[in-house]
């Protein structure tokens, strides 16, 4: 679809906890009814400096020290179940969508 | 897709409870039983310490935390997860800000042997970090079989 968000799930293996955040991340957007209007895609924290330009969004559950130029949202929410809607909000308020 | 939790849940990788001084300590006999049973090779141990150090694992879930060392999939010979509920908790540093350490009760160390192998399992795994009481639960546990029977349950939901 023309005009989606993307949304780049990262962790330090690109295997563990980036696939445990994408599913509640999905659940949450599908709930405000958000989820069509973006992508989701998963990488290692390594790759995050080389796929930015490609994404709008980072969504990381380790700290990010690249310097990128788009937002990093911190997602370790989408694990420990604690603050999710306030990281949802922010990535909606991040993306405008 | 039907998904067999029972095949990555062993009784045998459950340690309960498990005496460690610290979380390398920990780490070494969680390890050291994956090793035994043929799911890592001898390269797994100082594969997760170094990992952890740069991309610490544990996770503030409430009261009971948890942490969840792992490593790259070329150390894993077969997909497992070893599991040990800590006698006394020991210091973690937190996932989403290293230079906070937290007291960790539960160690979920995992063995994953493919990029995005068993996503169902652990989303699976995450639902239950989030499930206060079950967490409570397992922490008092006593033995590795009511651990096994626990988990079994929890995860086949």
């Amino acid at each position: 679809m023309a005009g989606e968000k993307r949304i780049l799930v990262a962790c330090g293996t690109g295997v563990c906890t980036s696939t445990m955040a994408v599913n509640k991340l999905k659940d949450a957007l599908e709930k405000r009814g958000k989820l069509k209007q973006v992508r989701i895609n998963q990488c290692k924290i390594a790759e995050i400096a080389s796929m930015a330009s490609d994404n709008d969004l980072v969504v990381a559950t380790t700290q990010v020290s690249a310097k990128i130029n788009i937002p990093v949202v911190t997602g370790t929410a989408f694990l420990t179940g604690i603050g999710v809607d306030k990281v949802v909000e922010e990535i909606i308020d991040h993306l405008k969508i | 897709m039907i998904v067999d939790f029972t095949l990555l849940l062993k009784e045998e990788l459950m340690m309960v409870p498990l005496v460690a001084r610290n979380r390398e300590d920990a780490f070494e006999k969680l390890a050291l039983s994956l090793e035994q049973y043929g799911f890592v090779k001898d390269t797994y141990l100082e594969a997760v310490k170094k990992r952890e150090r740069t991309f610490p694992t544990g996770l503030c879930t409430g009261e009971i935390n948890v942490a969840i060392p792992h490593t790259d999939v070329e150390h894993v010979i077969q997909c497992a997860m070893a599991v040990g509920v800590l006698e006394k908790p020991v210091r973690f540093a937190n996932m989403e800000n290293p230079k906070v350490e937290i007291e960790v009760s539960i160690i979920f160390m995992l063995a994953l042997k493919n990029a995005h192998e068993q996503p169902a399992f652990l989303q699976k795994l995450a639902g239950l970090f989030q499930d206060k009481d079950l967490l409570h639960d397992l922490a008092s546990k006593t033995s590795t079989s009511a651990t096994y029977q626990l988990l079994l349950s929890a995860l086949a939901d």
